[in-house]
């Protein structure tokens, strides 16, 4: 609804005289809402008259709100005026206009070429006033009820109230917004960067008091421009369109997005019902090429797109029905199909994949039949076939696809076939095994297999036999002569070509003489290998069992050319810690095996199942011996049995010796190993070992597949420093020792023999034969043994003072004077009527003077002059004393006095007794043997209170 | 139960289960309320709630409401057979009476449409309570009170023969 304010006359001068320039105003001015759009429709006019001049013009569009400074916009429209012709024009407005009022006004100028002086405005129009709704006294919200935004765009709302400065609230999605009062009665809300909340619509209200007016905006994403937007056919009737129409836009489903077909050449359209593709009817013969505009549309935004096309080049053809197979045989059929669009001036090209079960051919024709020939034999083929259009490729039909099968036909090939030959009482009995022929070969349903036995011997005999389709083997027992064995398959087309072995009892009697090799298993299997044979040998068969430790072993063969000698045997039933056995057989150009050579090994070797039981023996310092039992042994179950492995771990970490082998483990511990080859040996000597430290000792059987179990033990070696003492210290003394006791025995003996010879014995004395005894001897001699020595008196012998003029003191607890020195007999028998024999010997006691026996014969000097003087006397008679008695001077002779053998003494000899024999006391022993100048006796510095004891010469001479 | 169902989720759909909204929901009914309902007799009763389910059906014959009017529908048909087991066929479920000349229907999603709609329902769910009120007083025995239908239809066969000894 417009409002003209004021109403104008337009104006249309002419100057005469001058220039001309035309003026026409606008007229007619109308303007009015479109609240779906939101637009401001205004339309006007110019004088009739100027329609047929066709005249460029600009109209200047001002539109504000209330007052002209409040300008909103001011547009400069231009247009060439065409007859009959209402200009519009369309001013999308971001406020509602239900809001406020607009005005609009208008004023026009010619922009002509022609009329260049015209270039002059004219005056404004009035305002023509589009009202808005604030003055109605109404309570509203514009938009009302319902509104379309795109994602992320800001929307404008407005409340009007009943009456001025009304309270009122707006919420959106019930948030609260503060709004722009525009006028007293209306206020404007923005909501920036609105989102996706629901399909159902994000609500938008006013609320006055306890009404409330609202609508719904409906947010959608943008709609995206059509993509890959391409036409074709199938049959040259029908065009179908696709597209890909972008993201949805998630708005509800009555608000769709539309999308339509328009074709420029025939100017039809059509409104597609699915959002990604059109079907368009082809008029038949009439047109090939074709201009296609998508246009896709929703309440926000329009998109186009556009494809221009001949028909005839975008062709996909399309199968009728299936094809058919027709003149099935062996080894060929026919294919037929029927294509479409079948119009004369096209012309297809077709391609064939044939696949039976194992591989494809492909074949191309531009005819709508095809012989598949050189097919297999009984086998399930299945073909496929697709067309194109030949002149100009645009797609590939679909596959059309149909399965058959060839006939039967005779087996082609021989069956690989192979025997066991075990000797039995009076022949042997023959194993022939054959593998079924592959389906190639098979060429349809085995039926059976016949079995042909003819001897080869001087009578010609011929057994034949058929087996089950479904066996492998048969078993026959055969006498000692050869024979040719022939074994063929057949199927309901004929017979195969007969496969030949002869078998022979001579062939298995050399298997005992041939050595069984080891060989070493790879993930991938076991290799064998063996030495080429003769000439002859058409081909090298290796034959073993899948299962050798089962009584159906799953026997096996593989053939191989002449020139192969050696290949690595491969079977999915090999496992770990299984020992197979293989034989290889040569098989000469009569069909005739022989053995070359028998392998056994393992794909790959387990640990022993065992754990020997380790002790110590002989434990030095330096040195232990290993010993171990344990149920170790060469079983096939796990893997050859080589040996034990001792690992020596230290305590403290030391460096292996040259014997050991250095071991890391897993946990970094480095170990000496030991390797004992001989499984037989339970014995390890360990040398090299470190005195006082500690060992473990781990003893392992070892396979080509590791270690079994360890028998630990841990062991401590002997002391280092007892050992060292031993070998430094102990042994040289004891040398030492050795060498002195024997060079002082030698020297003894030297002086004694020199010095001190043996005492007599007195059994041999002279003495006895001067003694006349009647009775026994031994009632004459008493034995040392009966001696007991009682008590010693020491008695002072005048002759010191005679001889030497010195006093001689005898120092002790008790003695004083006569200091003469007595052995006297002590308890009962100390007056036994047995006489004693007493030596007293001054060296003995000289050397037992340590241990104190002879304490109580020390004499010391009582005159400090003499005892210097006795003192280097007795140096000298130390000296003296080992001189030999041959030596002694002769002046000397006199003043020496030999205290030694005592001669026998008995109760009625007293008076025969030499003057210098001392006198026979009761008991007889050796005394202290010494040599000693007459007179003189031996001194010893004082020493302190220390008992002093003097014995003098004349003492000793005294019979005790 | 239907309340709790169709007012509610209705209101969750639409995004109008909000304080202000909620209170626009709730209006005045067009329907018969308990007072009206139970001074009816039997069969005017029945027939009333035939009728006014049958103007519910019509007002919400829009695809949002599909399971709510084929679950109208069903009260209607248990409602007619009913009434069938009273009054001869014709008679027994009678077309709703001329719908009163209502406001223009609203633009399909639009706010009025909304606010609109959610009223129906309100105004069926308080119609329905007023139902059940009023089914209570019907009576039916201690003993009966777990078998309400068994009870209502003895009620309605006893009112049958009331009328017809009548």
């Amino acid at each position: 609804m417009s409002h003209v304010l004021t109403p104008r006359i337009h104006l249309s001068l002419s100057i005469a005289g001058s220039s001309e320039y035309l003026v026409y105003p606008p007229e007619s001015i109308n303007v009015s809402i479109r609240s779906d759009e939101q637009c401001l429709d205004i339309q006007w006019t110019v004088h009739l008259h100027n329609y047929t001049l066709n005249l460029k013009m600009i109209f200047q569009i001002d539109i504000y709100r209330s007052t002209l400074s409040n300008t909103v916009e001011n547009k400069n429209y231009t247009t060439t005026l065409k007859s009959n012709e209402t200009l519009q024009w369309c001013w999308h407005s971001v406020l509602p206009l239900e809001c406020t009022s607009h005005f609009v006004r208008i004023r026009s100028m010619v922009d002509d070429e022609r009329f260049p002086e015209s270039r002059i405005w004219s005056s404004w129009s009035p305002p023509v006033v589009s009202k808005g709704q604030e003055s109605s006294g109404e309570f509203h919200i514009f938009p009302n009820d319902i509104m379309y935004a795109e994602e992320d765009s800001s929307v404008t709302f407005c409340c009007i109230s009943r009456t001025d400065n009304d309270k009122i609230e707006f919420f959106y999605e019930d948030r609260y917004m503060q709004g722009i009062k525009l006028s007293s009665r209306t206020t404007m809300f923005e909501v920036k960067n609105v989102a996706f909340v629901r399909r159902q619509g994000s609500n938008a209200y006013c609320k006055l008091d306890s009404s409330i007016d609202g609508v719904v905006l409906y947010v959608g994403g943008v709609l995206e421009e059509p993509k890959d937007f391409s036409c074709q056919t199938r049959d040259l009737e029908t065009l179908n369109c696709t597209w890909h129409p972008g993201r949805d836009t998630l708005l509800p489903e009555h608000l769709p997005n539309n999308y339509s077909l328009f074709e420029w050449f025939s100017q039809k359209k059509v409104n597609c019902v699915h959002r990604n593709w059109c079907a368009w009817q082809l008029a038949p013969d009439m047109q090939d090429t074709y201009n296609f505009t998508l246009m896709a549309e929703n309440k926000l935004r329009k998109r186009r797109t556009s494809t221009f096309f001949n028909v005839n080049q975008q062709v996909q053809p399309k199968f009728v029905g299936e094809i058919s197979i027709e003149n099935v045989d062996a080894t060929e059929a026919t294919l037929r199909w029927q294509i479409i669009p079948n119009q004369k001036n096209l012309t297809f090209l077709c391609q064939i994949e044939v696949y039976d079960n194992e591989k494809g051919i492909e074949y191309n024709t531009s005819n709508s039949e095809f012989t598949l020939s050189g097919l297999q034999p009984y086998t399930a083929h299945s073909v496929r076939v697709r067309c194109c259009i030949a002149s100009h490729f645009w797609k590939w039909s679909e596959w059309n696809s149909k399965n058959f099968t060839t006939k039967e036909d005779t087996p082609s090939g021989a069956l690989n076939i192979w025997r066991i030959v075990e000797p039995v009482s009076g022949g042997y009995n023959v194993k022939i095994f054959w593998k079924p022929l592959p389906t190639f070969q098979a060429n349809g349903k085995i039926l059976n297999y016949s079995i042909a036995m003819e001897t080869l011997g001087k009578v010609p005999k011929v057994d034949i036999f058929f087996s089950d389709s479904d066996s492998n083997s048969t078993e026959k027992i055969i006498d000692e002569q050869p024979y040719q064995i022939s074994v063929a398959a057949i199927n309901s087309a004929g017979s195969s070509i007969p496969s030949v072995i002869v078998v022979s009892g001579n062939t298995e009697k050399s298997i005992q003489n041939i050595k069984e090799d080891r060989v070493n298993g790879t993930r991938d299997g076991i290799y064998l290998s063996w030495k080429p044979d003769s000439e002859e040998t058409e081909s090298y068969v290796v034959d073993w069992c899948n299962y050798p430790w089962d009584a159906i072993c799953d026997f096996q063969w593989q053939k191989f050319g002449s020139n192969i000698t050696s290949a690595i045997i491969r079977s999915a039933a090999f496992q770990s810690g299984v020992r197979y056995n293989f034989k290889i057989y040569g098989l000469s150009t009569k069909h005739e095996p022989y053995l070359l050579a028998k392998k056994t090994g393992y794909t790959q070797e387990l640990a022993l199942d065992c754990k020997p039981e380790v002790t110590v023996d002989n434990l030095a310092s330096t040195s232990l011996t290993l010993n171990w039992k344990d149920n170790c042994t060469d079983e096939p179950q796990y893997g050859f049995f080589k040996g034990y492995h001792i690992y020596k771990k230290p305590e403290v970490e030391e460096p292996c010796d040259s014997e050991t082998e250095k071991q890391v483990f897993s946990d970094n511990i480095v170990v000496c190993m030991y390797t004992v080859s001989d499984t037989k040996q339970k014995t390890f000597n360990v040398k090299k070992l470190q005195p006082n430290s500690t060992y473990s000792f781990e003893v392992k059987a070892f396979t080509g597949g590791g270690d079994s179990l360890a028998g630990i033990i841990k062991v401590t070696t002997g002391t280092h420093e007892n050992t060292n003492l031993m070998m430094t210290i102990i042994l040289p003394m004891a040398l030492f020792s050795l060498l002195l006791i024997i060079g002082l025995n030698l020297k003894i003996q030297w002086v004694k023999e020199k010095c001190f010879p043996d005492i007599p014995d007195p059994y041999k004395s002279s003495v006895l034969s001067l003694m006349k005894f009647k009775g026994n001897i031994h009632q004459a001699i008493l034995n040392t043994s009966d001696c007991i020595p009682d008590a010693i008196e020491v008695v002072n012998k005048p002759e010191i003072s005679k001889t030497q003029g010195l006093r001689t003191i005898l120092v002790g607890n008790e003695i004083t004077t006569p200091a003469y020195l007595y052995l006297l007999p002590v308890g009962k028998d100390a007056l036994d009527s047995q006489a004693c024999i007493c030596f007293e010997n001054f060296t003995y006691c000289q050397a037992a003077s340590d241990s104190g026996s002879c304490s109580q014969n020390q004499m010391i000097p009582t005159d400090q002059m003499m005892s210097v003087e006795s003192s280097e006397h007795l140096l000298k008679v130390d000296k003296d004393y080992i001189r030999p008695f041959g030596n002694t001077p002769a002046g000397e002779e006199v003043s020496l006095n030999y205290v030694s053998q005592l001669a026998p003494t008995m109760s009625g000899d007293k008076g025969n007794s030499s003057p210098n024999l001392p006198e026979p006391a009761h008991c007889s022993e050796y005394k202290m043997q010494m040599v000693i100048p007459a007179g003189l006796a031996l001194s010893f510095p004082p020493e302190g209170d220390r008992p002093i004891s003097v014995a003098s010469l004349d003492q000793l001479e005294k019979p005790c | 139960m239907a309340k709790k169902d169709f007012l509610k989720a209705f209101m969750t759909d639409q995004g109008l289960n909000s304080p202000h909204l909620n209170e626009t929901c709730t209006g005045s009914s067009d329907f018969p309320v308990t007072e009206t309902l139970k001074d009816l007799p039997p069969v005017t009763f029945l027939q009333t709630v035939s009728q006014t389910v049958r103007l519910i059906e019509q007002k919400l014959n829009e695809p949002v409401f599909k399971r709510m009017h084929i679950y109208l529908q069903g009260i209607d048909n248990n409602v007619c057979c009913m009434l069938q087991a009273l009054l001869p066929a014709p008679a027994a479920c009678p077309a709703p009476a001329s719908r009163r000349t209502l406001s223009p229907t609203p633009t399909v999603g639009s706010f009025s449409w909304k606010l609109e709609r959610c009223k129906i329902i309100q105004s069926y769910q308080r119609f329905m309570e007023a139902v059940g009120k009023v089914l209570e007083t019907w009576g039916a025995s201690p003993g009966q009170r777990n078998r309400k239908r068994r009870s209502l239809l003895n009620v309605l066969l006893g009112q049958r023969r009331k009328v017809r000894a009548g």
